[in-house]
This record gives structure tokens, C-alpha cells and sequence, in this order.
């Protein structure tokens, strides 16, 4: 007589999970009982069959037909996302801020005099929402590369200024500094995607200490802002790679 | 990638990093295209569960919790994308749910064995409950317990539906003479 007993015993058996002694006694059952053997055959077929069924391959076209769907969602829905993302990053970085500003505060005081001649740095809003305008012109790309890392930099024509957008990747941590004229202000850094590690301005200089891959937009405003020229430096693992924007304006 | 590497990836995807997610999409892509084949019956509505759900998991990686595992949140989307397609299909069109689609060409990649296509159409014959513990079980290879947690029921629900499942499975394959009865 075939009971539950028998078919969660077979089924164990079948899927592996029987301990030896649950094996013996099905054993035994098969051996005397010719219902039970006729049962555990058709549990066996359907398990043998079952297996002759092979996982296939994806279509070659799917995994680009995902990217291109993620990539449109991010810019249909990049002012939304940037926000997430900034609001992530700027907690991390109003935490690491404060116990820097600890910290930089005694600091201060011991090297005032050897800091005070180079300009206030100032400590960037990583939060709002401005983005380019839409059909805002491009004013000026440029490429680095140094040591185990990247940089893509585009400058973009903004009301009363301009944005350098940046998209970097580094193997370890890199740097990015921006040498910009004096007479325009780094206003914000925007749209930040990634691990910045410090975000510094001083006068004429904008500081970016990054791991990994990052984005981020900096806004800088002042009059003829697209008009001035900039220097562009990448450090990475003992290397360094510099450029300039807006050469032809000079 | 172990699970410590595929953490970061996901936190880096969750920052918005799309060669990060596109990783997940290299880890993950083979096994949902097969549980959406395996539950819908068609490679081409398949392709289409598959871009859907990485689409989803992508706008909602934020509500992912790392305290649980990564495949059980992607294969439970993938399971209700594919639930809810079946539905929607059996409701919708005159398709008879236990024939397999007519997308189900001989010359799908899916299909490619005549013996595979059997055992999909009496797979298609199961109902939704029914054919999940299989595919999970036998195409995707987990575990009790791995199912128990994915379909939120008990372990002892997920064995006796298996059992069950088999059963009926099998009894469809003899009817099909893919196996002797």
C-alpha cells in the first residue's frame, strides 16, 4: 500500500536531501513492495525528464535592450534620481563635514598663519535642482586620463555662468582640481553620483577628491563666464594629466 | 560574484552607477529569461518580463534592503511580473492557458528540442502554483527552503505543492507519451 510516508521518502531521495538511513529504508520498501516499485519508477521518468530540460541562453539583443531602457529611464527621470542620489551622498558628506569642521577647527587655529594668504575655503550646498537647461550649448569638452583613472569634462552655457559637467573613474582615488579666473564663483556642486571624498573651493580653484566612479555638475557663475579659460589637472596612482578648457578663447 | 562583491556592486548601482547595474544584469539576466520562459512558455514574452523586471529592479534598487538576499528580491519581481502576465493573458485573449503561446515557434532557441517542447506544454497544462514550485525547483535548481522563502509559505506547503505538482506533471508527460505509462 503506497502512503504519504512513501512518496515524501521518494521525494527526498530524488532531490537529494535523504540521509543514508532514509535511503536503506526505501531500499527495503522497493525491495518487497512491487506497488511501491512501480510508484518510484514514475517519480524517477518524470525526475529524468524533467532534467533533459536545459536552461538556455538570453537573446544576444536583450542585455543592450535592458541598457538602453535604464539609460533612457535615468534621463527621463535624471532631475528625480539626482535627488535621491544627492540626498544620499549629501548626509555621508554633512557627516564627514562635521567631524571635519571639528576637527578643522583646532587644526585652524594651529595653521592660520600659513593657510591665510590662500583664500576662503569654503565648504560647497550639495543640494537643489538646478540642471542645464535643455538646449543649453556645449561650450567645450576635454579628456584625461592619468595613472588608473579618468575624466570627462564638458562645459555648458548657463544663465549668468557656466557648468562643468564631470564624469571620472578611478581605480583607487584621484583628484581633480580646476584652476578657473579669479573673477568667476564657484557657485555650487550639483548632481553628485558616486563617492566624492572632499569637495573644496578655494578662490580660482575647485578641489575634487573622488574613489571609484563619479559624476557631478559644478556651477560657476560670473560675467563672460564662458568666455574664461580653465586648467584642468587629474591625479591618479603617482600620475598626473593636465588640459584646458576654453583654450580657443584666450 | 560573492555575496560581499555583489553587495558593493549594489550599492554602487543603488548610487546610480549604470556599469554597476549592468553587472547585475550579466549575474542575473540567464537565470530570470529562464524562469520567465519557463512560466510564460515563450522566448519573445519572456525577453520582455526579462527587460521589464530589470527595469523595475533598477527604479527600485533604492527599496532594496541588503539584509535579504539579492536573488530573492529579483526572482520574486520576475515570479510576479510573470504571474501576473499569465493572468493578464489567460484574461485578455482566447489562448487556451494550457496550450503553449504561438510564440512558441519551432525555431525558438527555447524550443529547440522537440522533448523540451513537450515537457513545456505539459508544464503550460499546470496551473500557475503548481508549474512555479517546478521551474523553481528543477530549472532553477533551489532549494526547499529557498522556495519557502521566495513564495513566503512554509517549507512543508512548498514540499507537499511539489510533490503534487510532480504527479500531475508526470501523469500529463505519460499522456503526451513522452514517458511509458
Amino acid at each position: 500500500m503506497i502512503d504519504e510516508a512513501f512518496d515524501a521518502l521518494a521525494h527526498a531521495v530524488l532531490d537529494g536531501n535523504a540521509t543514508p538511513q532514509q535511503r536503506a529504508t526505501l531500499d527495503a520498501r522497493l525491495a518487497s513492495d512491487p506497488a511501491a516499485r512501480e510508484r518510484w519508477l514514475d517519480f524517477e521518468t518524470t525526475h529524468t525528464t524533467l532534467a533533459r530540460v536545459r536552461n538556455v541562453e538570453p537573446p544576444l539583443d536583450l542585455k543592450p535592450a535592458i541598457m538602453r531602457a535604464v539609460h533612457a529611464d535615468r534621463q527621463s527621470s535624471a532631475t528625480g534620481h539626482f535627488e535621491g542620489a544627492r540626498e544620499r551622498i549629501g548626509r555621508a558628506i554633512g557627516l564627514r563635514l562635521a567631524s571635519a569642521f571639528a576637527i578643522g577647527a583646532v587644526a585652524g587655529i594651529l595653521i592660520w598663519p600659513l593657510v591665510a594668504n590662500r583664500g576662503d575655503l569654503r565648504n560647497l550646498p550639495t543640494s537643489g535642482t538646478m540642471m542645464p537647461e535643455p538646449g543649453t550649448a556645449t561650450i567645450d569638452r576635454l579628456s584625461l586620463a592619468a595613472g588608473t583613472s579618468t575624466l570627462m569634462i564638458e562645459l555648458v552655457a548657463m544663465p549668468k555662468g557656466i557648468a562643468a559637467r564631470m564624469e571620472t573613474n578611478a581605480g583607487g582615488t584621484a583628484e581633480i582640481v580646476i584652476e578657473h579666473d579669479a573673477t568667476l564663483t564657484a557657485e555650487s556642486v550639483r548632481e553628485i553620483e558616486g563617492r566624492p571624498l572632499r569637495v573644496a573651493l578655494t578662490t580660482g580653484t575647485i578641489g575634487l577628491e573622488f574613489a571609484g566612479e563619479m559624476r557631478c555638475t559644478v556651477l560657476l557663475k560670473g560675467a563672460k563666464a564662458a568666455k574664461r579659460p580653465m586648467r584642468v589637472t587629474l591625479r591618479s596612482g603617482g600620475m598626473t594629466s593636465r588640459g584646458e578648457l576654453n583654450r580657443s578663447s584666450q | 560574484m560573492s555575496d560581499d562583491a555583489e553587495l558593493a556592486v549594489i550599492r554602487r548601482a543603488q548610487n546610480g552607477d549604470a556599469r554597476a547595474f549592468e553587472a547585475l544584469v550579466d549575474e542575473y539576466q540567464g537565470v530570470l529569461y529562464n524562469l520567465a520562459l519557463r512560466m510564460t512558455g515563450s522566448g519573445e514574452d519572456a525577453r520582455d518580463l526579462t527587460q521589464t523586471v530589470f527595469l523595475k529592479v533598477w527604479r527600485n534598487l533604492a527599496s532594496y534592503d541588503p539584509r535579504h538576499r539579492f536573488y530573492s528580491w529579483v526572482y520574486r519581481i520576475m515570479l510576479n511580473e510573470s504571474l501576473n502576465f499569465v493572468q493578464r493573458r489567460r484574461k485578455h485573449s482566447e489562448l487556451d492557458e494550457r496550450m503553449p503561446s504561438s510564440d512558441a515557434e519551432p525555431d525558438d532557441e527555447a524550443h529547440a528540442s522537440e522533448i523540451t517542447q513537450h515537457i513545456q506544454g505539459a508544464l503550460m497544462e499546470l496551473t500557475p502554483e503548481y508549474r512555479e514550485v517546478i521551474v523553481l525547483r528543477h530549472f532553477q535548481q533551489l532549494a526547499y527552503q529557498e522556495i519557502a522563502e521566495l513564495l513566503s509559505i512554509p517549507e512543508k506547503t512548498v514540499k507537499s505543492r511539489l510533490y503534487s505538482a510532480r504527479q500531475l506533471l508526470g501523469a500529463r508527460l505519460r499522456q503526451r507519451g513522452i514517458t511509458s505509462a
